[in-house]
């Protein structure tokens, strides 16, 4: 087995590695994410602040934007192999 | 240089304003058909309301359907008459000892009146009310009651009458006290109209001066129209100074011209109707029936050249309708939907019971017989059920009798006339001492005005033996519902002498003579029928019927089932009704039912039921489970068979952070108006987006071709516009920015490929 076809196989276990681990980080943040939402009233608009909203919205995005980026990383992981 | 006012048009203005005075002393309001309406032209009913300070004249409709506007139709509020006194009038028929009569002569020129009553004022000694002829003739005599004699009599145009009252006395002394009566007698009766409180009309009499009191001064007319054509229409009314209003004009429109409406006037329950209408109509119509104003379907509509369709409704009179029922078609063509006329239909309740002095048209004459002395006998009805009906079964009536008092006839009795009564008539009869209880079943028994002779026979104690017959399938399962009839020659003819169905256990048990030949038929839909011929000396006999070839003994055979809920997945903490029904064709399932399961693996018991076709349902609600089980199962002769189906359940709590809830979120606090950003910030914000992103794209990326940068743009208010929702609608219009760009995608591609 010749060294990049090595280097290619470590990046994709990596790459699963960090999927994994930041799926399961994920799990204790969407407990938060409910609690939090529930606390400020993110679901009854007329009755919080502009600031409560932008908080909110910063909550909503948490878990979308934590996906694309372990996503981005796993991803990266293995394209950077092919980068010469 | 000072302006002065030109006597001319000073003039003018005081020629208008009186003018405008006037029209504006009556006040006409159009009530219906509402402005722009569409009708059928078929019994138009122009309703109007005119007021005046004045006792109105008349009212009169105006159209222009011949193409002149024009008046149509007038209603006079009185009749027109000549009032004079006449004082002591003899009755000369009767040489003047009848009685003498002190009021008025009404010379009826115009019209007609209807004087409904006479009142008498303050302490009048006048005790009869007549109206006489011109001949002098009483045409009408009431005495009062208290102040008040009822007459209700027309008089009628070209004739003379004279009203009056047997008052002794022609002479009253005074009359008036400014202006107003105070004593003596003078009549008041109604101005020809019976509907309104106010027309009165009060005319005094003993006394020279004859005044009208009381007059009309508002009123609601109603004009009914025949119209070929759309137009314009409006309300005249004048006064009583000859004086004349106009209202505005309203605008109507003939949808559609009725030809001819066929019905029948009247009918019976459960008889079949059908109700066509003849229309003219320019555009393909639909329609819908309303009777008593129930929608009732939609009929079927034939067209029979040009503008002209049929429109047809066959309809089953309900066992429940008694008395008018009233229909109309609502007929939309062209866009515009209108009514056509209403029809009234008198619905006559069905009757077949013994025959009475009020049911005296007889339709079936029960006799009984011995079957083998062939002697008329008594006999009594412990019970009997007829179903009877005109029209369709579905839609039957249903009437149970008993006579206990043992007779040799029996007659029934129906209000049908002329028409063919079906019946299906289920007769026990016997009598207790000497003929054992025999049934009489029969499918279908025509009746009408020509009395059916119906003999029943009955076999004495002696000479006969019960006998069973257990019908099964091939599968030897039982069969119920099977028709059995057993026939036997009697007197030369084939006569029934048991008819009947299979019970739930398959059988029937006929009182049969072992001594004759019998003829059986066994019939049941969907098997093969079967026909034997046997004495009957056995007390039981089994008969098979077979299903055809290819029969199998599979548990599914003829069986179909169906299971709630329909849904492909649930909702947990939502509840669900679970059901299971099942019918079979083939077998007699003796039980089925179901049972719910959970994931672990406790059950919920759901139910089960030996009839078939019927629901069991259970209400359940999800909790937090993540699966359910429906377990349900049918047994057919000691046979289990079982299966399950399952729903997984969906958690809602796990839903809860997707990028959905960022632009749901973002909307809601977006229409809460979050730092003041309204519509137009939504806008701003999107053209920002798609101005940098556009431009980022251009100037990081190269991206300069008009296909690459309008596919940009495509995706970009797309994903704003109907992705996350957050450009509002344009002029109600949603999704517009989208197609708008869209369209423009398609003619940069179109452009492209017309370079290649």
């Amino acid at each position: 087995m010749n060294n990049k076809a090595q280097t290619l196989g470590l990046a994709i276990v990596s790459s699963i590695m960090v999927f994994i681990i930041g799926l399961m980080i994920l799990n204790f943040v969407m407990d938060e994410i409910t609690v939090a939402r529930a606390e400020l009233g993110c679901a009854s608009p007329a009755t919080i602040t502009d600031g409560t909203k932008l908080l909110c919205l910063a909550i909503d995005g948490t878990v979308p934007y934590w996906i694309l980026l372990i996503l981005s990383i796993a991803i990266g992981t293995i394209t950077s192999r092919f980068v010469l | 240089m000072k302006n002065k006012i030109n006597p001319i048009y000073f003039l003018l203005m005081l020629i208008g304003l009186s003018v405008l005075v006037v029209a504006g002393a009556f006040t006409i309001t159009l009530n219906s058909p509402i402005n722009y309406a569409n009708m059928s032209g078929t019994n138009i009913n122009f309703n109007a309301t005119s007021s005046s300070t004045v006792n109105l004249l008349n009212q009169s409709l105006w159209h222009n359907e011949t193409g002149t506007f024009h008046r149509n139709q007038t209603t006079l509020y009185d009749a027109v008459l000549n009032v004079s006194t006449a004082h002591g009038i003899t009755d000369t028929t009767t040489g003047g000892a009848f009685f003498q009569c002190f009021g008025i002569e009404l010379d009826m020129t115009n019209g007609t009146r209807v004087i409904s009553s006479i009142t008498k004022y303050a302490a009048s000694g006048v005790q009869e009310a007549y109206i006489l002829n011109s001949t002098l003739s009483p045409m009408v005599t009431a005495s009062f009651s208290g102040d008040v004699a009822i007459l209700n009599y027309t008089l009628t145009g070209g004739d003379t009458y004279i009203v009056c009252g047997n008052a002794t006395s022609g002479t009253v002394a005074t009359r008036y006290v400014g202006g107003l009566p105070v004593t003596g007698t003078y009549f008041k009766w109604n101005r020809g109209r019976t509907d309104s409180g106010y027309d009165t009309n009060a005319y005094h009499i003993e006394s020279v001066n004859v005044s009208e009191d009381v007059g009309i001064t508002s009123d609601e007319e109603v004009f009914i129209n025949n119209l070929t054509s759309g137009g314009i229409w409006g309300f005249e009314a004048c006064d009583e100074d000859g004086v004349c209003g106009f209202s505005s004009n309203y605008t109507y429109y003939v949808a559609f011209l009725e030809n001819l409406n066929t019905y029948n006037l009247s009918t019976y329950q459960t008889k079949t109707e059908t109700f066509t209408l003849n229309i003219t109509s320019t555009a393909t119509p639909t329609a819908k029936l309303y009777l008593n104003n129930s929608d009732e379907g939609t009929p079927t509509i034939t067209t029979y050249g040009g503008d002209n369709y049929i429109v047809n409704t066959t309809l089953d009179i309900n066992e429940t309708w008694d008395g008018s029922i009233q229909y109309y078609y609502e007929i939309t063509q062209g866009g515009t939907t209108a009514n056509s006329s209403i029809n009234t239909v008198t619905v006559t309740p069905l009757y077949l019971d013994f025959c009475n002095s009020t049911l005296t048209q007889k339709y079936l004459n029960l006799t009984f017989q011995d079957e083998d002395l062939l002697t008329f006998i008594q006999n009594h009805i412990p019970t009997s059920t007829f179903y009877y009906w005109l029209g369709a079964e579905t839609n039957r009536k249903t009437v149970t009798y008993t006579n206990t008092t043992a007779s040799y006839e029996l007659n029934f009795c129906s209000n049908a006339v002329n028409e063919t009564l079906h019946t299906q008539p289920y007769i026990q009869y016997k009598n207790t001492t000497d003929y054992p209880q025999r049934t009489y079943n029969t499918t279908s028994l025509d009746l009408n005005n020509f009395t059916t002779n119906l003999t029943l026979y009955s076999l004495a104690t002696a000479d006969g033996i019960y006998v069973t017959f257990q019908v099964v399938n091939t599968a030897d399962q039982v069969l119920s519902g099977v028709n059995v009839n057993a026939t036997r020659e009697i007197d030369g003819t084939d006569t029934i002498v048991g008819d009947g169905v299979t019970g739930a256990d398959g059988g029937i048990t006929f009182w049969l003579n072992p001594d004759f030949s019998h003829d059986f038929v066994f019939n049941k839909e969907g098997y093969t029928q079967y026909s034997t011929s046997l004495f009957p000396t056995q007390t039981s006999y089994t008969i098979t019927l077979g299903g055809g070839t290819g029969i199998t003994n599979s548990t599914f055979r003829g069986i179909d089932y169906s299971i709630l809920p329909t849904n492909s997945y649930l909702w947990n903490d939502t509840v669900y009704t679970f059901g299971f029904n099942l019918t079979s064709s083939y077998w007699d399932v003796t039980d089925y039912g179901f049972d719910l399961r959970l994931a672990n693996g406790s059950r919920i018991t759901g139910g089960n039921t030996g009839t078939e076709g019927t629901p069991l349902t259970l209400s359940y609600n999800t909790t937090n489970q993540s699966i359910i089980y429906l377990d349900y199962y049918w047994v057919i002769n000691g046979n289990y068979t079982n299966a399950t189906r399952y729903w997984t359940v969906q958690n809602t709590d796990y839903t809860g952070w997707s990028i959905a809830t960022f632009f749901t979120d973002l909307n809601s606090y977006l229409d809460t108006g979050m730092f003041g950003i309204d519509n137009f910030g939504r806008y701003l914000f999107a053209f920002l987006a798609l101005f940098l992103v556009v431009g980022i794209m251009s100037y990081k990326y190269g991206l300069t071709s008009p296909m690459a940068i309008t596919t940009l743009i495509f995706a970009i208010v797309f994903f704003f516009d109907v992705v996350a929702g957050l450009i509002p609608s344009i002029r109600g219009i949603s999704y517009l920015p989208t197609y708008v760009s869209l369209i423009m995608l398609a003619i940069v591609i179109i452009r492209e490929v017309q370079k290649q």
